[in-house]
């Protein structure tokens, strides 16, 4: 029905990229995209790792990016997190501006001097969230060693002191509003408790050195700050946080038992993956085995990096995709509807098409047009391959990037084009960060590569029917933890979050896209706001993205 | 001999092992052919005795093969003619002598021979492999692959097809153990070209692809093993977990189901079918097949985790509750030999090896050697045989022994954590301190927060009389999960080496931490009454805690404490009577001799003294 709707209303670009692939039963399948790789976007920036060939473990996980409206223009922006150098140079994070709302076109300047942005350390992850309720989003940067909180002061961001002023190493961090007064708290995933200097060295089954795995150094716990009117206090321990401890990758939160109240989910590396339940006291419980996502369908614990969260078949509550290693495949988890996951990696085709890779940042996002939400998937090895180690590489990790596209029966396909580079050349890659950058109703998104520069990939899909929700609360801030129904006037609805983190070390753009063919129209959108109030909204206009604010629909 | 021609041949099988457990049946063929090959009549009984009788039939076998389709064809007609031929001189006019006939036979056979000999062809050549070798590997691991790959040199050139074949396959095993894949397959590629171990060699490859997620190419290979092979249950577990990971749960569950049928109990063959009774949405099912797992597999938390998302899925959290507090981390465990973790990424190696762990679990050792020794036919060189036969050795109480196939298993991989922790312990156990602390000390390269072997290092440095270094580590095990260990060990330490007043503080301040611990409890008793410190109050101390801990059999060193414990309380009546009670002992501050003469002299007992 999709392909149909597409060969007969499309009135955006053609679908120039059909490509065709064999799937399983040997029948050759059309496979559309609409997804195109740009060289020339403006992103004069490479990470640096600062290898030297010491296999330092906390020189292959990153970076993450994030994306945030710094100057205020209407389009998003995009923050860049840096490594370091191999000569101890000041490399900084980089700030570039979208210039789409300016010119047209899908350009970006270096703004990392306007902003003041610096070296804050060596980078990780970054997030957004308004700390203060003034009304702009802050900036949270994770680092190996002390994380840092920039306030957005009218543009200018300066830096806080805060209780995340640790010598710890952060991953992935989120905002969320765990006891619903209205101020965001934050939680930080931790990894290790690897510091520089205390190398252990690591082997392969050849006995040649290479990274190593993370139990090798002892598990730091995760961290929960507690905003309190804008003072953050430690809470870790008692809010039960600290009676389990995984080397954390992945952060998301939601609410996935319906409670109303947001619980977290965690990604561990080689440990139980968390899901902590908020048991509406400040406290949480762990609930993860019990919910069937602390390990595998087998039964075994999974180095998990990234996660990605929707509602991937329809039938309104949350399904979690986590990335995994080389021989674990990625797992996919399906909601049964009592917040119960099932893995159903394998009758899904995941474990086929993931197994031979290692994979860190993920999302969902369609990119065939077909309503249904593909996966993107960004791989990059942990351990040397040896046919790039014997070739010379300076960082032998490379692998190729994937897009499974999703069929209708719940099964996924590989795309296979042999025009779109990023899923053909190899790199290191780490996060994926996804965001509308031309404001066109569909998701693009950014790939960070490790020791290297990003890369950058439009989605052109059709304009057909589509609805954008911006979320504000009542200070005007961005609503994160809201979820949202959208009903239509042909039975059918979809759920759809408010959130920014998500995949790996990302801060996503938050804003809710809903796209459709067919006829039929939306009839109404009701809002889950963070802080338990409901909203109903009718009157939704098409094409174009709509902020709505709490208390003013 | 008898005239009935089968069992003629039977008997002559039989004086060769080499094909009682040839799946083949290729002796089945030789003997077809041997049967059709000649004219029929009563001459032909004759002439198949007499050939039965000949050690040619050996090689008939090869011939009877071939290494390709078109080969084997070819060698058919071929033996056919022969067999004819020799018929024929047998039975001919031409009235040769005997000696002649066979002469001439045997010259068109070993023709046919050595134009045979020349059938393997097609290897790819070694130069064509990717590289096997590379500076930052350590030298052992060098010098065992170039050894490999100079033996396939050399048997290439000069020795017999069985050789080659033999260096192929050893090579094959060994770049599969260093996980350098690529020149793995082109080794086991070559080694099947030989048409010898197919079944074997075939699941072998098999595994490789499935490591490499390569499931088409994998499900091929073990599909023309099974074929080869109907009775070996690891490569039905293996199509069944392939077919699994591909999501096509109707072929999975068919090969488990098969794989099953020769062992009901097997827990690995139950788990795999209880994964796909679970994708399936059998649940309840399911759950049965891990119960039965667990049964057989007790200490397998994957089993415990899985039951407990199960019952929690059908609305039973008590259940669920249940198996999820069994199911553990396995961070911290015994200080005993790590067999149980020893795995084997060649899955038919590793059926063997799992037998022999059942048994030593039981204290079956030579239950246990007989697996081994199964195992050790298919890779006698190999890491896991060397580390499962040091520990059978060490079990034995053949340290010594134990500690050569530790070594030898160390030559191979001298960065496995495992083996260095078994050497750090055996060393210990024999006295050899410094090797002890020098293998932990690897081992704690590898994993430097492994609690087992932390507090092994610190017991080695203690008994090298590396006093601060011990008392270092075991300070730093006060905050992990071994505590109690790290507490003792401390205590251990400071009274070897009469840093007493130390270990009183040390016990004191830990005290109440420890109350439930007997072993503990006895030390501190031990300090208590031999702290220079003179204190009332550690006598009564001391005696509320033996009598805490001393049972209605007391042990003889229970017995001992309480005699110092009275004589410290002045009690010296009681203390001789109790005395009269112990048995003589090697500590040399309780012998009982020198016990006597402190109560007969009424004196302060103090240990420092000596």
């Amino acid at each position: 029905m999709g392909l149909s709707i597409l060969f007969g209303c499309a009135d955006h670009d053609s679908p120039e990229n059909i490509v065709t692939s064999n799937n399983a039963d040997n029948k050759q399948l059309k496979q559309v995209h609409f997804l195109k790789q740009h060289h020339d976007v403006g992103f004069t920036f490479a990470h640096k790792n600062s290898m030297q060939g010491d296999y330092w473990p906390h020189e292959i996980l990153g970076p993450g990016a994030g994306v945030l409206d710094f100057d205020g223009d209407g389009d998003l922006d995009i923050y860049f997190r840096q490594g370091s150098s191999q000569d101890n140079s000041e490399l900084s994070d980089q700030l570039f501006l979208n210039q789409w709302n300016e010119i047209g076109q899908l350009k970006f300047i270096n703004a990392t001097e306007d902003f003041d942005v610096k070296n804050f350390g060596y980078g990780m992850g970054v997030t957004f969230g308004d700390i203060d309720n003034d009304g702009d989003a802050d900036v949270f940067l994770t680092n190996f060693g002390a994380d840092v909180m920039l306030e957005n002061q009218s543009g200018k961001l300066v830096e806080t002191t805060g209780p995340w002023q640790t010598d710890e190493w952060s991953t992935s961090a989120t905002f969320v509003d765990i006891n619903r007064d209205g101020w965001l708290d934050l939680y930080v995933g931790k990894y290790n408790q690897y510091q520089l200097g205390q190398d252990v060295k690591c082997y392969g089954k050849n006995s040649q050195i290479d990274y190593c795995s993370p139990k090798s150094y002892p598990i730091e716990f995760d961290s929960l700050y507690l905003n309190q009117e804008g003072v953050f206090v430690d809470v870790s321990e008692s809010s039960g946080i600290k009676s389990d401890k995984g080397y954390t990758l992945g952060v998301v939160v939601e609410d996935f038992n319906g409670d109303g109240w947001p619980d977290i989910l965690t990604a561990n590396d080689a440990t139980k993956n968390f899901l902590w339940i908020n048991q509406q006291d400040g406290t949480f419980k762990n609930e993860g085995l019990n919910r069937g996502i602390a390990v595998n369908g087998k039964g075994q614990m999974e180095a998990s990096m990234g996660i990605g969260i929707a509602d991937f078949d329809f039938d309104l509550d949350w399904d979690i995709i986590m990335t995994h290693l080389t021989t674990e495949s990625n797992t996919l988890y399906v909601n049964n509807g009592e917040s119960y996951f099932m893995d159903r990696s394998s009758i899904t085709n995941m474990v086929q098409l993931s197994k031979a890779y290692t994979a860190f940042g993920v999302g969902w996002l369609d990119v065939n047009n077909d309503y249904l939400d593909d996966l993107i998937i960004i791989n990059g090895a942990v351990n040397t391959i040896a046919e790039q180690r014997d070739r010379g590489d300076e960082l032998p990790l490379k692998q190729k990037q994937q897009v499974l596209l999703q069929q209708e029966n719940l099964k996924f396909d590989e795309l296979q084009d042999s025009a779109l580079e990023f899923i053909n050349k190899e790199y290191v890659g780490r996060a994926a960060v996804f965001a509308d950058f031309d404001n066109d109703g569909d998701k693009d998104f950014v790939v960070t590569v490790n020791h290297g520069p990003p890369l950058f990939i439009e989605n052109q899909s059709p304009q057909n029917n589509w609805i954008g929700l911006d979320l504000r609360n009542r200070n005007g801030a961005q609503a994160l933890g809201s979820v949202v129904y959208i009903k239509f006037n042909n039975g059918s609805e979809v759920l759809k979050r408010y959130h920014n983190d998500g995949s790996y070390l990302s801060g996503n753009d938050p804003r809710i896209l809903a796209r459709w063919g067919g006829d039929h129209s939306v009839e109404q959108v009701k809002i889950n706001w963070p802080d338990g109030e409901t909203s109903v909204i009718v009157d939704i206009q098409l094409n174009q993205y709509l902020t709505i604010k709490q208390n003013e629909e | 001999m008898k005239n009935n021609v089968k069992e003629t041949f039977a008997q002559f099988m039989n004086k060769d092992n080499k094909f009682k457990n040839e799946p083949l049946c290729v002796e089945k063929k030789v003997f077809g052919k041997l049967f059709h090959a000649s004219p029929k009549g009563v001459k032909r009984r004759e002439a198949l005795n007499k050939l039965a009788n000949n050690r040619l039939v050996l090689l008939f076998r090869r011939l009877a093969e071939g290494k390709k389709p078109e080969h084997k064809k070819r060698n058919s007609r071929v033996l056919d003619c022969i067999f004819r031929l020799d018929w024929l001189i047998f039975n001919s006019s031409f009235q040769l002598p005997r000696i002649k006939q066979r002469s001439l036979t045997f010259l068109f056979l070993m023709f046919f021979l050595v134009a045979c000999e020349k059938q393997v062809d097609d290897l790819i050549p070694l130069s064509e492999f990717p590289p096997m070798t590379s500076d930052e590997m350590d030298n052992s691991v060098i010098n065992h692959i170039n050894e490999l790959v100079a033996q396939v040199e050399i048997d290439t050139k000069q020795n017999s097809l069985e050789q080659q074949f033999v260096a192929w396959k050893k090579l094959a095993n060994a770049l599969h153990n260093y996980e350098l894949y690529g020149a793995a397959e082109l080794a086991y590629l070559n080694a099947l070209r030989f048409d010898l171990d197919k079944a074997k060699l075939n699941y072998q490859l098999g595994h490789l692809y499935r490591l490499q997620a390569k499931y088409e190419s994998s499900n091929e290979r073990f599909l023309k093993s099974l074929k080869l092979s109907k009775d070996y249950p690891p490569i039905y577990n293996n199509l069944a977990e392939n077919y699994f990971d591909m999501g096509e749960l109707e072929p999975a569950s068919k090969y488990i189901q098969q794989s099953l049928d020769f062992n009901k109990n097997e827990p690995y063959a139950l788990q795999i079918y209880g994964n796909i009774l679970s994708q399936s949405g059998q649940i309840d099912l399911a759950v049965k097949m891990y119960e039965k797992a667990l049964s057989q597999q007790p200490q397998a938390n994957k089993l415990y985790f899985l039951l407990a998302q199960l019952y929690q899925q059908k609305g039973l959290p008590e259940m669920a509750e249940k198996y999820r507090s069994k199911g553990g981390d396995d961070s911290v465990r015994t200080l005993d030999l790590w067999l149980s973790e020893v795995t084997e990424e060649i899955q038919g190696f590793n059926y063997f090896v799992k037998k022999a762990q059942q048994h030593f679990n039981k204290g079956d050792y030579q239950g246990a050697i007989h697996w081994v020794d199964k195992a050790s036919a298919d890779r006698p060189e190999g890491f896991t045989i060397n580390m499962i036969k040091g520990v059978l050795q060490v079990g034995l109480g053949n340290y010594q022994d134990g500690l050569r196939y530790f070594e030898q298993a160390h030559d191979i991989r001298p960065r496995d954590f495992k083996v260095n922790l078994n050497l750090g312990t055996v060393y210990k156990q024999v006295g050899a301190y410094q090797k002890s602390i020098q293998f932990y000390q690897q081992a704690l390269n590898i994993k430097p927060n492994h609690m087992v072997a932390r507090i092994n290092y610190a017991d080695s440095l203690c008994q090298a009389g590396d006093y601060k270094q011990a008392l270092n580590e075991s300070t730093q095990l006060l905050e992990t999960d071994v505590k109690q260990q790290a507490l003792l060990l401390g205590v251990k330490c400071q009274i070897q080496h009469k840093r007493y007043h130390r270990a009183y503080l040390w016990v004191k301040e830990h005290i109440d931490e420890v109350r439930n611990n007997p072993a503990f409890i006895e030390y501190a008793v031990l300090l208590l009454v031999a702290s220079p410190i003179d204190d009332d109050r550690n006598a009564a101390l001391a005696l509320s805690w033996l009598k805490t801990l001393m049972q209605k059999q007391p042990t003889n060193k229970q017995r001992q404490l309480l005699v110092m414990a009275l004589m410290e309380s002045n009690q010296f009546n009681e203390a001789a009577n109790v005395l009269k009670q112990v048995k003589p002992s090697a500590d040399l501050y309780l012998q009982n001799q020198y016990l006597k003469q402190l109560i007969a002299g009424r004196q302060v007992y103090r240990l420092s003294e000596f």
